[in-house]
């Protein structure tokens, strides 16, 4: 058997303006991406979420080199040793930690010359996905993009709403006469705006309207509040998905009925490792998945092959396809005419990756054998 | 997606091995007789992944002669068989879910073995033992003893101080089940090797709450390492009085409530203090994988079964490893009553310790010509 110990670990920060030219809605956009090469040649990669507003660009860079000393001569086969050790019972786990786990599987995988995803399990091809789009400024602006994403195929759109909970009735409204006779399905995106009182009129319309679900209308620390609102309307409540993260965190939110469903992200949940317990949970509670997949290819390949390889899932999330971020991947996500996304062929989270171009454009690199 | 590892032919064998004697669970049972239940999958490369559990019929008649070998798990894996033809080791999730979803057999054990197969397979494709394929966690877990029953208190002491000689830490004492006695067998063997091994007491679902709540306490004070199977396993509030009664761990038997959603019921409910059950039961490799997160969820952890031949052993040794978060290895003894399957015996090291085999998957694989020549009962389907 070759050698499939970590030998070497880097990290690039790239600034949005360069990794998002197009200037998605997310905040930052700028791409930390960590790679991982084995001592036979196989590489990993993780991007941090896209809208890590707390984290200022490096974040991933500096925690890196803080880690690789830490890292270097791990054995990949053994990720899920690392992923407990960085991951301590009862602690939230922190990026760079989730980072670490995704790498290592995206490594593994090369290193076997398997896809990730059936390695966790085989369980689909392909999943629908829905188009997630920024938060309009107007009912036109709404509508027209809509429009757009719906003749590129995608069979779902979510839009952010909550600035304006009179606004957000209107929008939800005027999209149910356009298109409430089509195939198209809706989900809102509250981002934790709202009263109590404003989410259960709108959940309220949004269950007459048949929506697919409402997301994110409280804080997602707020359980009480989360399954008083479950419990008074029909349309399927999510939580943001970003506060309440870990084994426990996951199981009071799911145990108590507060969420129709479980929302979580590879990139912060603990890795692939961290969310096949996050998934396998929610299974035993026969409660479904919704997995975010927010930023740069790497960070929704994480998420993809987890909801294509383990049961529980029915989207993928593409974040603003009209804004795509693809920066330094020359394999980008794309939907098939149906409306449907596919792993992308080859092992691991199957990405190619322009490293010469990332190194160049990078503003702060870390590089263990540097 | 790449169809070489599609199911071109299954093979089921069921074997009574002469070498196994008969066994009983306790005092109170006639003995039966032990069938091993293999199954062997081809892939069209030609590739082959496999399975193995034991099964018998009931608990035997006291007084009688064993019956028959069991034959219903290998019926159960002929009926179940001809829907993964075609199907690949790769989707194994997908063929799985199919497999249980179709189910009308409360127990899963045909389709666990299909399973656990098809993850050898994969493994075996992908050039890599099946516990690091899966994760990794950890090279080495301590391995208790799995005792038969004896007549005699004397031979209770005798062989457990065998097996603390022979590197145990532990030891689960299979047993009469008749309280009174059962308390004056564990205080003997604990007063003469209790400084160096530790026990844990299994009594077959036999006890009533009072009886088991007596014993627990005592097993508290001899620092036992769990007091297995007191009450019937669907006894939840049982299990929780019990447990809201004595500190030593309490466990079920683990092999009537083996779905996901009895697993919440039992844990949510407070009965247990680790979850029991494995991959021969539960449903394979992703279902025991599922088992094992959500024990970990409520703060605890899941005791693999592994009492039987080595192909049940490989299957919770390669979970233990891989996904970490089992606390001991189930190793069957006297060792021999089960090697059986293996040119090469599956056993801990003098240290107490049991590590993985070599190889890819599972690792050793049986010579099926012997294994085939052996079968009372074999199926073929392709």
């Amino acid at each position: 058997m070759t050698d499939s110990r970590i030998a070497r670990v880097r990290a690039y920060a790239v600034p949005a303006a360069v990794a998002d030219p197009a200037g998605t809605p997310v905040e930052g956009g700028g791409l930390e991406l960590l790679r991982l090469t084995l001592a036979d040649g196989s590489e990993g990669v993780a991007s941090a979420r896209g809208d890590c507003a707390d984290a200022p660009l490096g974040e991933v860079v500096d925690a890196a080199a803080a880690m690789a000393v830490g890292l270097l001569g791990m054995d990949a086969a053994q990720r899920v040793a690392l992923h407990d050790d960085l991951n301590p019972d009862g602690e939230a786990t922190t990026q760079i930690a989730s980072l670490c786990d995704i790498a290592l599987w995206d490594a593994w995988g090369h290193h076997l010359g398997v896809p990730v995803w059936q390695m966790l399990g085989g369980f689909r091809e392909r999943l629908p996905a829905y188009a997630s789009l920024s938060e309009p400024g107007s009912l036109e602006e709404a509508l027209d993009s809509v429009r757009r994403v719906a003749a590129m195929g995608y069979r779902g759109v979510k839009l952010q709403m909550g600035s304006d909970p009179a606004f957000d009735l209107e929008l939800v409204a005027t999209l149910d006469a356009a298109f409430g006779d089509g195939e198209l399905q809706f989900m809102v995106d509250l981002e934790q705006r709202y009263s109590f009182e404003d989410a259960l009129c709108l959940g309220r319309r949004l269950s007459e309207l048949g929506f697919a679900w409402m997301e994110a209308p409280l804080p997602d620390s707020d359980l009480a509040a989360y399954l008083e609102l479950n419990r008074a309307v029909t349309v399927d409540i999510l939580p943001a998905g970003d506060t309440l993260v870990g084994s426990a965190a996951w199981l009071e939110g799911l145990q108590g009925g507060a969420w129709s469903r479980l929302r979580a992200d590879a990139c912060s949940g603990g890795g692939i490792t961290g969310l096949l317990r996050a998934m396998a949970l929610a299974d035993a509670l026969d409660v479904g998945v919704e997995l975010q997949s927010v930023g740069h290819p790497p960070a929704q390949a994480a998420n993809l092959h987890l909801m294509l390889g383990v049961p529980g899932c029915t989207w993928f999330e593409h974040h603003d396809p009209l804004r795509p971020l693809d920066y330094g991947v020359a394999s980008p996500l794309k939907i098939d005419p149906e409306g449907r996304v596919a792993a992308p062929e080859g092992p691991g989270l199957g990405l190619l990756m322009d490293f010469a171009r990332i190194e160049a454009d990078a503003v702060e690199t870390f590089d263990s054998a540097a | 997606m790449n169809r070489d590892l599609d199911i071109a032919r299954v093979r089921i064998y069921a074997v009574a091995p002469a070498s196994t004697p008969p066994y009983r669970w306790t005092g109170q049972d006639g003995f039966v007789r032990i069938t091993d239940n293999l199954v062997r999958l081809t892939a069209r490369n030609g590739m082959e992944g496999w399975a193995s559990n034991t099964s018998n019929t009931g608990h035997g008649t006291p007084g009688s002669p064993p019956p028959e070998p069991d034959r219903w798990l290998a019926d159960r894996l002929a009926v179940i068989a001809p829907q993964i033809l075609a199907a690949s080791a790769l989707e194994r999730e997908a063929v799985t879910g199919r497999l249980l979803r179709a189910s009308d057999d409360p127990r899963r054990r045909a389709e666990s073995l299909i399973d656990i197969a098809l993850w050898d397979l994969a493994a075996r494709a992908a050039d890599v033992p099946l516990w690091r394929y899966l994760g990794g966690a950890r090279t080495e877990i301590p391995a208790y003893a799995s005792t038969p029953v004896f007549e005699a208190v004397e031979d209770y002491v005798a062989f457990v101080g065998d097996l603390a000689d022979r590197g145990y830490g532990a030891v689960k004492l299979h047993t009469r089940c008749d309280p009174e006695w059962d308390m004056g067998m564990v205080a003997a063997v604990h007063a003469a090797h209790g400084t160096r091994i530790r026990f844990m007491l299994d009594v077959e679902q036999r006890y009533d709450l009072a009886t088991a709540l007596r014993v627990g306490k005592r097993l508290a004070e001899l620092d036992f390492v769990w007091f297995e199977a007191p009450l019937p396993d669907t006894d939840l509030e049982g299990y929780a009085r019990l447990r809201a009664g004595v500190t030593v761990p309490i466990l079920p038997a683990g092999n009537t409530l083996v779905r996901p959603e009895e697993f919440v019921a039992g844990l949510v409910a407070g009965a247990w203090s680790h979850l029991r059950t494995g991959p021969t039961h539960a449903g394979g490799i992703g279902a025991a994988a599922r088992a094992m997160a959500l024990a970990g969820a409520h703060g605890t952890t899941v005791e693999l079964q592994s009492y039987g031949f080595e192909g049940r052993k490989l299957a919770s040794l390669h979970l233990a490893l891989g996904l970490g978060g089992c606390g001991w290895f189930e190793e069957p003894v006297p060792e021999t009553d089960y090697d059986y399957e293996l040119a090469t015996p599956l056993r801990p090291g003098a240290d107490g310790l049991m590590r993985p085999p070599e190889g890819p998957g599972l690792g050793p694989v049986p010579d099926w010509e012997r294994i085939g020549d052996e079968a009372f009962l074999a199926a073929d389907l392709d």
